[in-house]
C-alpha cells in the first residue's frame, strides 16, 4: 500500500508548512494556523471527509461559518466563535464546511513542557483521549484567544526577539489555562517530564502508523518496543482505556473504512492492501472489531 | 477585583493596585492624568519584595539607596530586594509590580530569566528604554493585570500569572540584554567596597555569615565595611549579611524540597538549634513555622 493513502496529519504538517501562513519557529513545539488575512485556506491540514488520528493537541476556533465535525464517532456542529479542543490520540474527520470559514488552530506538542511548578497539565496524562470539549465562546473569550493568537503568530515572525522560545512557552501555558478555565477542566497538575510509560505509549501509536497495514499482532509491536505485549497492553490501558490489541485492530480498521470510502476500493483490494491472508478473514476480522460486514459497511456508507 | 490590603502597599495609595495573595503586586496610574502624583508609601520596597518601576510620562524624583536620582519618561528601573526607595516629588504615570523574591527565584530556576541582571539584593539597575519598548513592557504588565482580575479564570491563576511573568521577563530580557545599566554609584572606596561586599556575599552566603570575615577578604577593617554598608542601605555590615543569608534561607524552605535539618546543612549551621535561633533571631519566626505559613500559602495556588 503506497504511503499517500495513510497520509497523516504529521507529515502533512511538514509539507504544507511553506503553503501556510505561519508555523512557528521552534519546530515540532507550537503551530499556528489561520486563514485569516490571506484567503489561502489551509484546508490541506484537514481535508474534509478524511481521518486523521492527531498526534497532538489542538485547539480549534472557528471565528466564522459553520462546520459539522466527526470526533471520536461523534458528530459535532461548530458555528462562529465555536471552539473546540481535541487531546491527542482523538480521531477527527471534518464532515462539512460551509463557504467562508474563517479559523484558526493552535497545535501542541504534548512534549513541550515547561516550568515545573506551573507547567499545564493539560496533556494526555489526564485529559483522556474520549473526552471532547467544545463550547460556543463568548465575546470576550473569543477576543481573548484571538488576541493571543495574533500576538503569538507577531512574536513568531519577529527576528530579533531573543527569548523567544521563553515568550513562546510562556505563551502556551498561558493559552493552556484558558483552555483549562473555558472548559472547567479540573485537572491535577502533573509537572513531570513525560514518563517512560507515556513514551512508550506515543512510539506505540508511531508504530502503529507505520505498520498497521502490515502487522496486527501485539506481539509484533511489543517486540519492536523492547517490552513484553502484557506491559504494552497495560500501558496503553493507562493513556487510552483501550488494550493494545483493540488499538490495533481499530486502527486497522480505521484504515480500511478510509480505503472503502475515499479510495472506493473493492474489500477483495482492501483485504491484500491490508495484508489479510483472505477476504474472508479480513471480513471476519472487520466485523469483530465494528459490528457490520465490510459489505454491509460499503453499502450503507457508500450509497 | 481582589483587593486586600495584606500587601506592602500601604492602605492610602494613589495607584489602582491588583494583588495576586499578596505575593504579586499590580500598581499603576497609567489611567488617571498626567498630573498625578505618587507616594512614597506606595512605593517602599521592603524586605524581599522584588520591584519594577517605569514611567510612561512625566518625571519623579527618587531617593534610592541615598542616591538621589530624577526619572523622566521611559526611564525604567528594577529595585532589588532589601533596597531603600523613597519618592520625592512625582508627576507621572507610571506603572509598577512588586513580586516576591521566591517566586521570582522560581522562575528564574525553570526558564532562566530575572528582573535584575543577577538575583542580587540591596541593589538597583536604572535603563533608559525608548517609548516603543516601554510600550511592549507596558502591554505585558497590563495583559498581567486583567489576568489576575478576572473573576472567571477559577483555576491555575497563580500559574498563569507565573507565565505572564514569563512573557514580560522575554521582552524585558531581550530589551536589557543589550543595554547597560547607568551607573549612580559615584566613583569612591566606599562605593567600590560596596559593590566588591555584595559580589562576595553572593558567592559565600552559604557558608560565612561573620563580618570578620567578609573585612578579611576585602583587606578593610570591619568598621569601615560597615560604614560603607551604612552609607548605602542604612544598616550595618552584620544586618546585611544576616538579611542575605536569612532571605537565601527563606526561599529554599519556601520550595520546600528539603527539609529543616539539609538545610541547616545546606547553610553549613552548626546544629539545628543553632539554625533555628539564627533564623528566629532575623526573621521572627521559627523556621517550621515559617514553613508551615508558607504551605498554607501554596496549598491556595491551584484553589480559585
Amino acid at each position: 500500500m503506497n504511503t499517500t493513502n495513510n497520509r497523516y496529519i504529521e507529515d502533512t504538517y511538514e509539507r504544507v508548512k511553506s503553503i501556510v501562513k505561519c508555523t512557528a519557529s521552534y519546530d515540532k513545539f507550537v503551530y499556528l494556523y489561520d486563514n485569516f488575512s490571506n484567503n489561502v485556506e489551509p484546508t490541506v491540514i484537514y481535508s474534509i471527509g478524511k481521518t486523521y488520528h492527531l498526534q497532538q493537541s489542538i485547539l480549534f476556533i472557528l471565528a466564522h461559518g459553520t462546520m459539522r465535525l466527526h470526533v471520536n464517532n461523534q458528530e459535532i456542529t461548530l458555528n462562529s466563535h465555536s471552539c473546540i479542543f481535541l487531546p491527542a490520540y482523538t480521531t477527527l474527520r471534518i464532515q462539512m464546511k460551509s463557504m467562508e470559514t474563517r479559523y484558526m488552530i493552535y497545535r501542541f506538542d504534548p512534549n513541550a513542557r515547561t516550568t515545573s511548578s506551573s507547567d499545564m497539565g493539560l496533556y494526555n496524562d489526564n485529559v483522556a483521549a474520549e473526552n471532547v470539549y467544545y463550547k460556543r465562546m463568548n465575546d470576550a473569550e473569543f477576543r481573548y484567544i484571538k488576541n493571543h493568537y495574533d500576538e503569538l503568530v507577531q512574536a513568531l515572525l519577529q527576528k530579533d526577539f531573543k527569548y523567544k522560545q521563553i515568550f513562546v512557552r510562556s505563551y502556551n501555558n498561558i493559552i493552556r489555562a484558558f483552555v483549562i478555565n473555558l472548559f472547567n477542566i479540573d485537572s491535577d497538575i502533573k509537572g513531570d517530564a513525560v514518563s517512560r510509560q507515556e513514551n512508550l505509549f506515543r512510539r506505540f501509536i508511531d508504530l502503529l502508523n507505520q505498520y498497521a497495514s502490515k502487522e496486527r499482532e501485539v506481539q509484533f509491536y511489543a517486540e519492536k518496543l523492547g517490552i513484553t505485549p502484557k506491559y504494552l497492553s497495560t500501558i496503553t490501558n493507562v493513556y487510552s482505556g483501550k488494550n493494545a490489541s483493540t488499538w490495533i485492530a481499530e486502527y486497522v480498521v480505521t484504515l480500511a473504512k478510509q480505503l472503502m470510502k475515499e479510495k472506493r476500493c473493492k474489500i477483495q483490494e482492501v483485504s491484500t492492501m491490508l495484508n489479510f491472508p483472505s477476504q474472508s478473514f479480513f471480513g471476519r476480522f472487520f466485523k469483530r472489531t465494528t459490528g457490520i460486514s465490510p459489505k454491509r459497511y460499503m453499502l450503507t456508507e457508500l450509497k | 477585583m481582589q483587593q486586600n490590603n495584606n500587601g506592602p502597599t500601604s492602605k492610602n495609595t494613589n495607584l489602582s493596585c491588583t494583588y495576586l495573595e499578596g505575593k504579586f503586586i499590580c500598581a499603576d496610574n497609567i489611567d488617571q492624568g498626567t498630573e498625578s502624583k505618587v507616594y512614597s508609601n506606595d512605593m517602599i520596597c521592603n524586605d524581599h519584595y522584588c520591584c519594577v518601576l517605569a514611567v510612561v510620562q512625566g518625571s519623579m524624583n527618587i531617593v534610592v539607596n541615598g542616591i538621589k536620582l530624577k526619572l523622566k519618561a521611559n526611564d525604567y528601573l528594577t529595585i532589588m530586594p532589601y533596597t531603600n526607595i523613597e519618592i520625592k516629588s512625582s508627576r507621572c504615570n507610571i506603572f509598577s509590580m512588586k513580586i516576591e523574591a521566591y517566586i521570582l527565584h522560581d522562575i528564574y530556576e525553570t526558564i532562566g530569566l530575572s528582573l535584575g541582571v543577577k538575583n542580587g539584593c540591596y541593589t538597583f539597575y536604572h535603563y533608559h528604554l525608548t517609548p516603543r519598548q516601554i510600550n511592549i513592557l507596558l502591554h505585558d504588565y497590563q495583559q498581567m493585570k486583567r489576568d489576575m482580575s478576572n473573576p472567571s479564570w477559577r483555576y491555575m491563576r497563580v500559574d498563569l500569572v507565573k507565565n505572564r511573568l514569563g512573557a514580560y521577563l522575554a521582552h524585558k530580557s531581550t530589551i536589557t540584554d543589550n543595554l547597560e545599566p547607568i551607573s549612580h554609584y559615584e566613583d569612591s572606596d566606599s562605593s567600590r567596597l560596596f559593590a566588591q561586599f555584595l559580589e562576595l556575599l553572593d558567592e559565600n552566603y552559604k557558608t560565612e555569615r561573620s563580618v570578620q570575615y567578609y573585612s578579611n577578604r576585602l583587606g578593610v577593617q570591619p568598621k569601615s565595611l560597615s560604614a560603607a554598608t551604612v552609607k548605602y542601605t542604612g544598616k550595618t555590615a552584620s544586618r546585611v549579611i544576616d538579611e542575605y543569608v536569612t532571605l537565601r534561607i527563606k526561599i529554599v524552605l519556601y520550595n520546600n524540597k528539603h527539609n529543616i535539618k539539609e538545610v541547616s546543612d545546606m547553610f553549613n549551621f552548626a546544629s539545628q538549634s543553632f539554625f533555628g535561633r539564627y533564623f528566629k533571631r532575623v526573621a521572627g519566626c521559627s523556621p517550621r513555622k515559617y514553613i508551615s505559613i508558607n504551605s498554607k500559602k501554596l496549598s491556595k495556588q491551584s484553589g480559585v
